[in-house]
Protein backbone atom coordinates (compact mmCIF):
# COMPACT_ATOMS: atom_id res chain seq x y z
CA UNK A 1 0.00 0.00 0.00
CA UNK A 2 2.72 2.38 1.13
CA UNK A 3 4.41 1.95 -2.61
CA UNK A 4 1.29 2.10 -4.31
CA UNK A 5 0.16 5.55 -2.77
CA UNK A 6 3.86 6.71 -2.91
CA UNK A 7 3.71 5.77 -6.76
CA UNK A 8 0.15 7.97 -7.17
CA UNK A 9 1.31 10.90 -5.17
CA UNK A 10 4.53 11.25 -7.71
CA UNK A 11 2.47 10.77 -10.62
CA UNK A 12 -0.14 13.34 -9.33
CA UNK A 13 2.03 16.13 -9.03
CA UNK A 14 4.26 15.37 -12.58
CA UNK A 15 0.01 16.09 -13.21
CA UNK A 16 0.08 19.11 -11.38
CA UNK A 17 3.35 20.59 -12.87
CA UNK A 18 1.79 19.86 -16.99
CA UNK A 19 -1.50 21.76 -16.34
CA UNK A 20 0.41 24.57 -14.36
CA UNK A 21 2.95 24.62 -17.39
CA UNK A 22 -0.72 24.42 -19.86
CA UNK A 23 -2.30 27.38 -17.79
CA UNK A 24 0.52 29.63 -17.71
CA UNK A 25 -0.05 31.83 -20.99
CA UNK A 26 -1.63 34.98 -21.41
CA UNK A 27 -5.96 35.05 -21.36
CA UNK A 28 -8.50 37.03 -22.47
CA UNK A 29 -9.30 39.78 -19.62
CA UNK A 30 -12.50 37.94 -18.47
CA UNK A 31 -10.11 35.19 -18.04
CA UNK A 32 -7.80 36.39 -16.14
CA UNK A 33 -9.29 35.64 -12.84
CA UNK A 34 -10.06 32.39 -13.65
CA UNK A 35 -6.64 31.84 -14.33
CA UNK A 36 -5.04 32.79 -10.94
CA UNK A 37 -7.67 30.90 -9.30
CA UNK A 38 -6.42 27.84 -11.30
CA UNK A 39 -3.40 28.22 -10.52
CA UNK A 40 -3.56 29.09 -6.66
CA UNK A 41 -5.99 25.78 -6.62
CA UNK A 42 -2.83 23.65 -7.81
CA UNK A 43 0.14 25.12 -5.85
CA UNK A 44 -2.78 24.26 -2.65
CA UNK A 45 -2.73 20.62 -4.03
CA UNK A 46 0.83 20.73 -4.44
CA UNK A 47 1.45 21.05 -0.72
CA UNK A 48 -1.11 18.42 -0.10
CA UNK A 49 0.13 15.81 -2.40
CA UNK A 50 3.85 16.79 -1.15
CA UNK A 51 2.39 15.93 2.26
CA UNK A 52 0.91 12.97 1.38
CA UNK A 53 4.31 11.47 0.24
CA UNK A 54 5.83 12.96 3.44
CA UNK A 55 3.62 11.04 5.61
CA UNK A 56 3.94 7.66 3.74
CA UNK A 57 7.55 8.16 5.02
CA UNK A 58 6.77 8.73 8.91
CA UNK A 59 3.92 6.48 9.45
CA UNK A 60 2.47 2.91 9.71
CA UNK A 61 -0.17 1.18 8.22
CA UNK A 62 -2.94 2.52 10.60
CA UNK A 63 -2.42 5.63 8.50
CA UNK A 64 -2.96 4.60 5.00
CA UNK A 65 -7.12 4.74 4.72
CA UNK A 66 -6.98 8.47 5.57
CA UNK A 67 -3.76 8.95 3.43
CA UNK A 68 -5.30 6.60 0.65
CA UNK A 69 -8.72 8.83 1.12
CA UNK A 70 -6.76 11.94 0.66
CA UNK A 71 -4.69 10.65 -2.52
CA UNK A 72 -8.22 9.81 -3.88
CA UNK A 73 -9.54 13.22 -3.07
CA UNK A 74 -6.59 15.01 -4.67
CA UNK A 75 -6.47 12.99 -7.58
CA UNK A 76 -10.56 13.34 -8.21
CA UNK A 77 -10.25 17.44 -7.94
CA UNK A 78 -6.67 17.70 -10.00
CA UNK A 79 -8.63 15.82 -12.36
CA UNK A 80 -11.54 17.75 -12.30
CA UNK A 81 -9.59 20.81 -12.77
CA UNK A 82 -7.21 19.21 -15.44
CA UNK A 83 -10.64 18.06 -17.68
CA UNK A 84 -12.55 21.48 -17.55
CA UNK A 85 -10.43 24.35 -15.83
CA UNK A 86 -7.10 23.69 -17.52
CA UNK A 87 -8.72 22.35 -20.98
CA UNK A 88 -11.14 25.16 -21.45
CA UNK A 89 -8.24 27.76 -20.55
CA UNK A 90 -5.80 25.94 -22.90
CA UNK A 91 -8.18 26.06 -25.70
CA UNK A 92 -10.02 29.44 -25.82
CA UNK A 93 -10.33 30.62 -29.03
CA UNK A 94 -11.30 34.22 -30.19
CA UNK A 95 -14.81 32.98 -31.37
CA UNK A 96 -15.42 32.43 -27.24
CA UNK A 97 -15.13 35.98 -27.35
CA UNK A 98 -18.93 36.84 -27.29
CA UNK A 99 -20.02 34.11 -24.68
CA UNK A 100 -17.00 35.40 -22.30
CA UNK A 101 -18.10 39.15 -22.68
CA UNK A 102 -21.37 38.50 -22.18
CA UNK A 103 -21.17 36.80 -19.00
CA UNK A 104 -18.05 39.49 -17.61
CA UNK A 105 -21.15 41.70 -18.07
CA UNK A 106 -23.67 40.06 -16.44
CA UNK A 107 -20.99 38.96 -13.58
CA UNK A 108 -20.24 42.95 -13.07
CA UNK A 109 -23.58 43.91 -12.73
CA UNK A 110 -23.99 41.61 -9.47
CA UNK A 111 -22.33 41.96 -6.44
CA UNK A 112 -22.57 38.56 -5.25
CA UNK A 113 -20.45 37.71 -8.84
CA UNK A 114 -18.69 41.09 -9.78
CA UNK A 115 -15.13 39.43 -8.65
CA UNK A 116 -16.51 36.21 -9.40
CA UNK A 117 -14.29 33.95 -11.84
CA UNK A 118 -15.99 31.43 -14.71
CA UNK A 119 -15.19 29.77 -17.23
CA UNK A 120 -17.25 27.89 -20.20
CA UNK A 121 -17.19 24.45 -21.17
CA UNK A 122 -19.25 22.85 -23.90
CA UNK A 123 -22.55 20.82 -23.33
CA UNK A 124 -26.40 21.67 -22.66
CA UNK A 125 -27.29 25.50 -21.18
CA UNK A 126 -26.39 24.45 -17.25
CA UNK A 127 -24.21 25.49 -14.13
CA UNK A 128 -21.85 22.88 -12.91
CA UNK A 129 -23.33 22.36 -9.01
CA UNK A 130 -22.29 19.37 -7.40
CA UNK A 131 -19.94 17.80 -4.99
CA UNK A 132 -16.74 18.95 -6.93
CA UNK A 133 -17.81 22.27 -8.08
CA UNK A 134 -19.21 24.27 -4.55
CA UNK A 135 -19.52 27.73 -4.23
CA UNK A 136 -16.02 28.78 -3.89
CA UNK A 137 -15.17 27.47 -7.16
CA UNK A 138 -15.06 29.56 -10.43
CA UNK A 139 -18.40 28.81 -11.84
CA UNK A 140 -18.54 26.44 -14.51
CA UNK A 141 -21.44 27.31 -17.47
CA UNK A 142 -22.37 24.82 -19.99
CA UNK A 143 -23.01 26.28 -23.28
CA UNK A 144 -23.91 24.15 -26.60
CA UNK A 145 -21.01 24.69 -29.19
CA UNK A 146 -24.31 25.59 -31.65
CA UNK A 147 -25.48 28.23 -29.03
CA UNK A 148 -21.81 30.10 -28.85
CA UNK A 149 -22.89 32.21 -31.67
CA UNK A 150 -27.09 32.68 -30.98
CA UNK A 151 -28.08 35.90 -29.21
CA UNK A 152 -31.20 34.45 -28.51
CA UNK A 153 -30.26 31.28 -27.01
CA UNK A 154 -28.18 33.36 -24.06
CA UNK A 155 -30.87 34.60 -21.70
CA UNK A 156 -30.80 31.09 -20.62
CA UNK A 157 -27.63 31.92 -18.65
CA UNK A 158 -29.71 34.27 -16.55
CA UNK A 159 -31.32 31.02 -15.03
CA UNK A 160 -28.08 29.47 -14.62
CA UNK A 161 -26.62 32.72 -12.93
CA UNK A 162 -29.73 32.05 -10.66
CA UNK A 163 -28.75 28.98 -9.32
CA UNK A 164 -25.95 30.88 -8.24
CA UNK A 165 -27.13 32.93 -6.19
CA UNK A 166 -29.61 30.36 -5.04
CA UNK A 167 -25.83 29.31 -3.60
CA UNK A 168 -24.62 32.29 -1.86
CA UNK A 169 -27.83 33.31 -0.38
CA UNK A 170 -28.64 29.87 0.80
CA UNK A 171 -28.93 30.45 4.68
CA UNK A 172 -31.55 33.43 4.10
CA UNK A 173 -33.19 31.52 1.35
CA UNK A 174 -33.24 28.40 3.68
CA UNK A 175 -36.34 29.44 5.84
CA UNK A 176 -38.80 30.12 3.08
CA UNK A 177 -37.89 26.88 1.44
CA UNK A 178 -38.96 25.14 4.89
CA UNK A 179 -42.17 27.19 5.12
CA UNK A 180 -42.70 26.45 1.54
CA UNK A 181 -42.37 22.88 2.28
CA UNK A 182 -44.12 22.96 5.19
CA UNK A 183 -47.12 24.40 3.24
CA UNK A 184 -46.90 21.11 0.77
CA UNK A 185 -46.61 18.85 3.38
CA UNK A 186 -50.03 20.35 4.75
CA UNK A 187 -51.58 19.84 2.17
CA UNK A 188 -50.69 16.18 1.58
CA UNK A 189 -53.80 13.82 2.66
CA UNK A 190 -53.01 10.66 3.87
CA UNK A 191 -56.72 9.03 4.25
CA UNK A 192 -55.78 5.41 5.60
CA UNK A 193 -54.52 5.63 9.51
CA UNK A 194 -53.78 1.84 9.71
CA UNK A 195 -49.97 1.13 9.82
CA UNK A 196 -50.61 -1.20 6.55
CA UNK A 197 -48.12 -1.39 3.60
CA UNK A 198 -50.79 1.13 2.09
CA UNK A 199 -50.00 3.72 4.41
CA UNK A 200 -46.52 2.81 4.70
CA UNK A 201 -46.30 3.54 1.01
CA UNK A 202 -49.15 6.68 1.25
CA UNK A 203 -46.50 8.13 3.75
CA UNK A 204 -43.29 6.95 1.55
CA UNK A 205 -45.02 9.25 -1.43
CA UNK A 206 -45.52 12.15 1.07
CA UNK A 207 -42.32 12.49 2.23
CA UNK A 208 -40.67 12.16 -1.63
CA UNK A 209 -43.45 14.89 -2.41
CA UNK A 210 -42.49 17.23 0.39
CA UNK A 211 -38.52 16.31 -0.30
CA UNK A 212 -39.19 16.92 -4.39
CA UNK A 213 -39.80 20.25 -3.79
CA UNK A 214 -36.48 21.49 -2.21
CA UNK A 215 -35.41 21.32 -5.94
CA UNK A 216 -38.51 21.97 -8.07
CA UNK A 217 -38.39 25.52 -5.66
CA UNK A 218 -35.00 26.21 -6.94
CA UNK A 219 -35.92 25.59 -10.43
CA UNK A 220 -38.75 27.91 -10.09
CA UNK A 221 -36.46 30.27 -8.15
CA UNK A 222 -34.20 30.83 -10.93
CA UNK A 223 -36.64 30.37 -13.33
CA UNK A 224 -38.07 33.88 -11.73
CA UNK A 225 -34.33 34.89 -12.00
CA UNK A 226 -34.75 34.53 -15.51
CA UNK A 227 -37.27 36.48 -15.86
CA UNK A 228 -36.39 39.63 -13.96
CA UNK A 229 -33.09 39.70 -15.67
CA UNK A 230 -34.23 38.94 -19.16
CA UNK A 231 -37.63 39.99 -18.93
CA UNK A 232 -39.61 38.85 -22.51
CA UNK A 233 -35.98 37.83 -23.96
CA UNK A 234 -36.24 35.15 -20.83
CA UNK A 235 -39.85 34.50 -21.64
CA UNK A 236 -39.47 33.75 -25.09
CA UNK A 237 -36.38 31.80 -25.01
CA UNK A 238 -36.97 29.62 -22.54
CA UNK A 239 -40.48 28.83 -24.13
CA UNK A 240 -38.35 28.48 -28.00
CA UNK A 241 -36.16 26.31 -26.64
CA UNK A 242 -37.98 23.81 -25.03
CA UNK A 243 -40.91 23.54 -26.73
CA UNK A 244 -40.01 21.23 -28.94
CA UNK A 245 -39.45 19.31 -25.87
CA UNK A 246 -42.71 16.97 -26.89
CA UNK A 247 -45.36 15.02 -24.69
CA UNK A 248 -42.47 15.11 -21.52
CA UNK A 249 -43.35 18.74 -21.27
CA UNK A 250 -46.80 18.30 -20.73
CA UNK A 251 -47.53 15.49 -18.21
CA UNK A 252 -44.96 12.41 -16.19
CA UNK A 253 -45.95 9.62 -14.36
CA UNK A 254 -45.56 10.06 -10.54
CA UNK A 255 -42.26 7.96 -10.37
CA UNK A 256 -40.41 9.61 -12.97
CA UNK A 257 -41.54 12.85 -11.13
CA UNK A 258 -40.68 11.50 -7.35
CA UNK A 259 -37.56 13.62 -6.52
CA UNK A 260 -36.54 14.56 -9.50
CA UNK A 261 -34.41 17.75 -10.11
CA UNK A 262 -36.92 19.81 -12.53
CA UNK A 263 -40.47 20.23 -12.53
CA UNK A 264 -42.91 19.70 -15.40
CA UNK A 265 -42.31 22.09 -18.01
CA UNK A 266 -45.87 23.21 -18.69
CA UNK A 267 -45.94 24.18 -14.94
CA UNK A 268 -43.25 26.28 -15.51
CA UNK A 269 -44.24 28.06 -18.23
CA UNK A 270 -47.49 29.07 -16.65
CA UNK A 271 -45.44 30.49 -13.47
CA UNK A 272 -43.59 32.53 -15.63
CA UNK A 273 -45.98 33.69 -17.20
CA UNK A 274 -47.68 34.65 -14.53
CA UNK A 275 -45.11 36.19 -12.85
CA UNK A 276 -44.48 38.42 -16.93
CA UNK A 277 -48.24 39.40 -16.53
CA UNK A 278 -47.28 41.31 -12.99
CA UNK A 279 -44.01 42.86 -14.87
CA UNK A 280 -46.20 44.12 -17.52
CA UNK A 281 -45.65 41.83 -20.26
CA UNK A 282 -48.96 40.45 -20.82
CA UNK A 283 -49.01 40.37 -24.47
CA UNK A 284 -46.28 38.35 -24.30
CA UNK A 285 -47.73 36.01 -21.96
CA UNK A 286 -50.35 35.53 -23.52
CA UNK A 287 -48.85 34.77 -26.52
CA UNK A 288 -46.64 32.14 -25.03
CA UNK A 289 -49.79 30.61 -23.13
CA UNK A 290 -51.20 29.89 -26.36
CA UNK A 291 -48.40 28.48 -27.73
CA UNK A 292 -47.99 25.85 -25.30
CA UNK A 293 -51.91 25.81 -25.45
CA UNK A 294 -51.95 24.75 -29.23
CA UNK A 295 -48.84 22.29 -28.60
CA UNK A 296 -50.64 20.89 -25.70
CA UNK A 297 -53.34 19.99 -28.09
CA UNK A 298 -50.87 18.65 -30.65
CA UNK A 299 -50.29 16.41 -28.05
CA UNK A 300 -54.05 15.36 -27.18
CA UNK A 301 -53.16 16.78 -23.88
CA UNK A 302 -56.63 18.32 -22.48
CA UNK A 303 -55.73 18.44 -18.69
CA UNK A 304 -52.52 19.43 -16.29
CA UNK A 305 -52.21 16.19 -13.89
CA UNK A 306 -49.45 16.62 -11.96
CA UNK A 307 -49.93 13.47 -9.44
CA UNK A 308 -50.45 15.66 -6.63
CA UNK A 309 -47.02 17.08 -6.89
CA UNK A 310 -49.14 20.76 -7.62
CA UNK A 311 -52.27 21.61 -6.99
CA UNK A 312 -53.89 25.06 -7.86
CA UNK A 313 -54.28 25.32 -4.07
CA UNK A 314 -49.99 25.95 -3.89
CA UNK A 315 -50.66 29.12 -6.74
CA UNK A 316 -50.07 31.82 -4.18
CA UNK A 317 -47.63 30.46 -1.72
CA UNK A 318 -45.61 29.47 -4.45
CA UNK A 319 -45.69 33.15 -5.99
CA UNK A 320 -45.66 35.20 -2.34
CA UNK A 321 -42.10 32.53 -1.50
CA UNK A 322 -40.73 32.87 -5.06
CA UNK A 323 -41.34 36.69 -4.42
CA UNK A 324 -39.48 36.53 -1.28
CA UNK A 325 -36.51 34.42 -2.51
CA UNK A 326 -36.06 37.20 -4.86
CA UNK A 327 -35.74 40.11 -2.92
CA UNK A 328 -33.22 38.28 -1.21
CA UNK A 329 -31.11 37.12 -3.96
CA UNK A 330 -31.94 40.55 -5.77
CA UNK A 331 -31.02 39.98 -9.33
CA UNK A 332 -31.13 42.70 -11.57
CA UNK A 333 -33.80 44.12 -13.52
CA UNK A 334 -34.73 44.16 -17.41
CA UNK A 335 -36.46 47.30 -16.68
CA UNK A 336 -33.59 49.18 -15.51
CA UNK A 337 -31.98 48.38 -18.64
CA UNK A 338 -34.64 48.72 -20.89
CA UNK A 339 -33.65 52.29 -22.66
CA UNK A 340 -30.09 52.22 -22.52
CA UNK A 341 -28.81 50.59 -26.16
CA UNK A 342 -25.45 51.01 -25.54
CA UNK A 343 -23.09 48.51 -27.13
CA UNK A 344 -22.16 46.82 -24.02
CA UNK A 345 -26.03 46.79 -22.60
CA UNK A 346 -26.58 43.14 -23.10
CA UNK A 347 -29.67 42.87 -21.71
CA UNK A 348 -30.96 45.59 -24.45
CA UNK A 349 -29.41 42.98 -26.86
CA UNK A 350 -30.63 40.10 -26.17
CA UNK A 351 -34.48 41.66 -26.23
CA UNK A 352 -33.28 43.28 -29.79
CA UNK A 353 -32.39 40.21 -30.76
CA UNK A 354 -35.60 38.37 -30.10
CA UNK A 355 -37.75 41.58 -31.55
CA UNK A 356 -35.89 40.95 -34.51
CA UNK A 357 -35.81 37.16 -34.67
CA UNK A 358 -40.09 37.17 -34.43
CA UNK A 359 -40.20 40.37 -37.07
CA UNK A 360 -38.35 38.29 -39.51
CA UNK A 361 -37.01 35.05 -38.10
CA UNK A 362 -35.02 34.36 -42.03
CA UNK A 363 -33.08 37.99 -41.99
CA UNK A 364 -32.52 37.75 -38.19
CA UNK A 365 -29.08 35.73 -38.72
CA UNK A 366 -27.56 38.13 -40.99
CA UNK A 367 -28.44 40.77 -37.97
CA UNK A 368 -26.97 38.51 -35.92
CA UNK A 369 -23.72 37.82 -37.16
CA UNK A 370 -22.82 41.58 -37.50
CA UNK A 371 -24.06 41.93 -33.87
CA UNK A 372 -21.64 39.14 -32.99
CA UNK A 373 -18.56 40.05 -34.91
CA UNK A 374 -18.96 43.93 -33.97
CA UNK A 375 -19.42 42.77 -30.10
CA UNK A 376 -16.50 39.89 -30.00
CA UNK A 377 -14.17 42.80 -30.69
CA UNK A 378 -14.79 44.49 -28.30
CA UNK A 379 -12.67 43.95 -24.56
CA UNK A 380 -10.88 40.68 -26.01
CA UNK A 381 -7.70 41.74 -24.83
CA UNK A 382 -5.11 39.09 -25.04
CA UNK B 1 -8.17 28.71 4.81
CA UNK B 2 -11.43 27.80 2.88
CA UNK B 3 -9.53 29.09 0.00
CA UNK B 4 -8.07 25.39 -0.58
CA UNK B 5 -9.90 23.43 -3.30
CA UNK B 6 -9.94 20.60 -0.67
CA UNK B 7 -11.40 22.29 2.04
CA UNK B 8 -14.75 21.64 1.09
CA UNK B 9 -15.83 17.50 1.52
CA UNK B 10 -16.52 16.15 5.24
CA UNK B 11 -13.97 13.46 4.30
CA UNK B 12 -11.50 16.06 4.05
CA UNK B 13 -12.13 17.37 7.27
CA UNK B 14 -12.39 13.85 8.92
CA UNK B 15 -8.80 12.87 7.67
CA UNK B 16 -6.74 16.18 8.99
CA UNK B 17 -8.30 15.66 12.54
CA UNK B 18 -7.74 11.86 12.43
CA UNK B 19 -4.08 12.21 11.21
CA UNK B 20 -3.32 15.04 13.01
CA UNK B 21 -4.59 13.25 16.22
CA UNK B 22 -2.73 10.12 15.50
CA UNK B 23 0.24 11.87 14.84
CA UNK B 24 0.37 13.70 18.22
CA UNK B 25 -1.48 10.54 20.17
CA UNK B 26 2.03 8.71 18.79
CA UNK B 27 4.32 11.49 19.88
CA UNK B 28 5.15 12.57 16.40
CA UNK B 29 4.92 16.27 14.69
CA UNK B 30 1.63 16.76 13.18
CA UNK B 31 2.15 17.69 9.14
CA UNK B 32 -0.88 20.04 9.44
CA UNK B 33 -1.09 23.82 10.40
CA UNK B 34 -2.96 25.25 13.11
CA UNK B 35 -5.36 27.04 10.61
CA UNK B 36 -5.69 24.13 9.05
CA UNK B 37 -6.88 21.73 12.32
CA UNK B 38 -8.88 24.89 13.71
CA UNK B 39 -10.57 25.10 9.78
CA UNK B 40 -11.58 21.56 10.26
CA UNK B 41 -12.67 21.38 13.70
CA UNK B 42 -14.96 23.81 13.47
CA UNK B 43 -16.43 23.04 9.91
CA UNK B 44 -17.13 19.54 11.94
CA UNK B 45 -18.58 21.05 14.27
CA UNK B 46 -20.44 22.94 12.49
CA UNK B 47 -21.63 20.09 10.40
CA UNK B 48 -22.84 17.95 12.96
CA UNK B 49 -24.61 20.97 14.88
CA UNK B 50 -26.60 21.52 11.61
CA UNK B 51 -27.51 17.87 11.28
CA UNK B 52 -28.39 17.58 15.02
CA UNK B 53 -32.18 18.70 14.79
CA UNK B 54 -32.75 16.60 11.75
CA UNK B 55 -31.57 13.36 13.30
CA UNK B 56 -33.47 14.37 16.96
CA UNK B 57 -36.54 14.44 13.90
CA UNK B 58 -36.07 10.99 12.68
CA UNK B 59 -35.79 10.18 16.21
CA UNK B 60 -38.84 10.86 16.78
CA UNK B 61 -40.45 9.76 13.69
CA UNK B 62 -38.52 7.39 11.88
CA UNK B 63 -40.50 8.22 8.66
CA UNK B 64 -40.26 11.66 8.06
CA UNK B 65 -39.46 14.90 5.46
CA UNK B 66 -35.42 16.45 5.70
CA UNK B 67 -36.72 20.18 4.82
CA UNK B 68 -34.43 22.92 3.72
CA UNK B 69 -31.86 20.26 2.78
CA UNK B 70 -30.12 19.34 -0.44
CA UNK B 71 -30.46 15.86 -1.62
CA UNK B 72 -26.89 15.23 -0.64
CA UNK B 73 -27.33 16.02 3.31
CA UNK B 74 -30.88 14.00 2.99
CA UNK B 75 -29.00 10.95 2.13
CA UNK B 76 -26.53 11.36 4.71
CA UNK B 77 -28.58 12.09 7.76
CA UNK B 78 -30.69 9.26 7.02
CA UNK B 79 -27.88 6.73 6.65
CA UNK B 80 -26.31 8.23 9.81
CA UNK B 81 -29.78 7.61 11.81
CA UNK B 82 -29.90 4.23 10.77
CA UNK B 83 -26.31 3.62 11.56
CA UNK B 84 -26.61 5.32 15.46
CA UNK B 85 -29.02 2.67 15.41
CA UNK B 86 -26.62 -0.19 14.67
CA UNK B 87 -24.70 0.43 18.33
CA UNK B 88 -22.85 -2.91 17.49
CA UNK B 89 -20.84 -1.38 14.38
CA UNK B 90 -20.75 2.16 16.01
CA UNK B 91 -19.88 2.11 19.17
CA UNK B 92 -18.24 5.84 19.82
CA UNK B 93 -19.57 8.96 21.34
CA UNK B 94 -20.07 10.67 18.21
CA UNK B 95 -22.44 8.22 16.91
CA UNK B 96 -24.04 8.36 20.55
CA UNK B 97 -24.84 11.80 21.30
CA UNK B 98 -24.21 13.23 18.00
CA UNK B 99 -21.39 15.72 19.05
CA UNK B 100 -18.02 16.35 18.45
CA UNK B 101 -15.83 17.49 21.03
CA UNK B 102 -12.41 18.88 20.08
CA UNK B 103 -11.66 20.78 23.56
CA UNK B 104 -10.56 18.15 25.94
CA UNK B 105 -7.42 17.79 23.42
CA UNK B 106 -5.78 20.99 23.97
CA UNK B 107 -5.30 19.24 27.78
CA UNK B 108 -2.83 16.12 26.58
CA UNK B 109 -5.71 13.96 28.21
CA UNK B 110 -4.56 10.71 26.44
CA UNK B 111 -8.14 9.35 27.04
CA UNK B 112 -10.12 12.12 25.34
CA UNK B 113 -7.65 11.91 22.52
CA UNK B 114 -8.16 8.21 22.38
CA UNK B 115 -12.37 8.47 22.43
CA UNK B 116 -11.84 11.31 19.41
CA UNK B 117 -9.69 8.84 17.23
CA UNK B 118 -12.29 6.46 17.96
CA UNK B 119 -15.25 8.95 16.57
CA UNK B 120 -13.40 10.16 13.72
CA UNK B 121 -12.22 6.47 12.68
CA UNK B 122 -15.40 5.54 12.88
CA UNK B 123 -17.18 8.41 11.26
CA UNK B 124 -14.50 7.85 8.63
CA UNK B 125 -15.83 4.15 7.98
CA UNK B 126 -19.25 5.09 7.94
CA UNK B 127 -18.87 7.62 4.84
CA UNK B 128 -16.55 5.05 3.23
CA UNK B 129 -19.11 2.13 3.43
CA UNK B 130 -22.30 4.28 2.71
CA UNK B 131 -19.97 6.13 -0.40
CA UNK B 132 -21.08 9.50 0.64
CA UNK B 133 -17.30 10.88 0.28
CA UNK B 134 -18.80 13.57 -2.10
CA UNK B 135 -20.75 15.43 0.81
CA UNK B 136 -19.70 18.87 1.11
CA UNK B 137 -19.25 20.72 4.23
CA UNK B 138 -21.03 23.96 2.95
CA UNK B 139 -23.62 24.56 0.57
Amino acid sequence: MKNLLSQNNLDLLHEINFSISLVEKEFPQGLSQTKKWVLDAFQDLTKEVSRNLKLLTVCDASYFPSIFDRTNQASDIIRYLSNYYVSILHRVKPQDAFAINFLHWLHAQHSQTKDKEFIIADGNFSIEQNSKNPVNFPILYRLPISSNLRIIHYPLFFHELGHYLFSCHFLELKDLIVDFQNIVESKFHIARQANDAIYQQDLRDKIDTVDTWYSWLEEFFCDAVGLTIGGASYLYTFSHYLRTEGRSAFSKDFNALRLSSHPVTWLRIKFLCLRAKKLGLTSEANSILETWKNIAETHNITHEDYHGFYDDDLQEHLTQTLDDMLIEADPISFSDYHNNDSSSNYIHLVNEAWRNFLNDSFGYFGWEKEMIGNLSLIPIEY
Amino acid sequence: MMRSPLNISLINSVNTLLLHYKLLDNDLESEFGSDEVEFAQQSLSDFFENIHPYLDEINKQHQTSLKGLQPEWRKFIRSFAQAKRNRMKYKSTLFRKIRIDFSETQTNNKEALSNLISSLNELRLFIDEEQLNKVNLFY
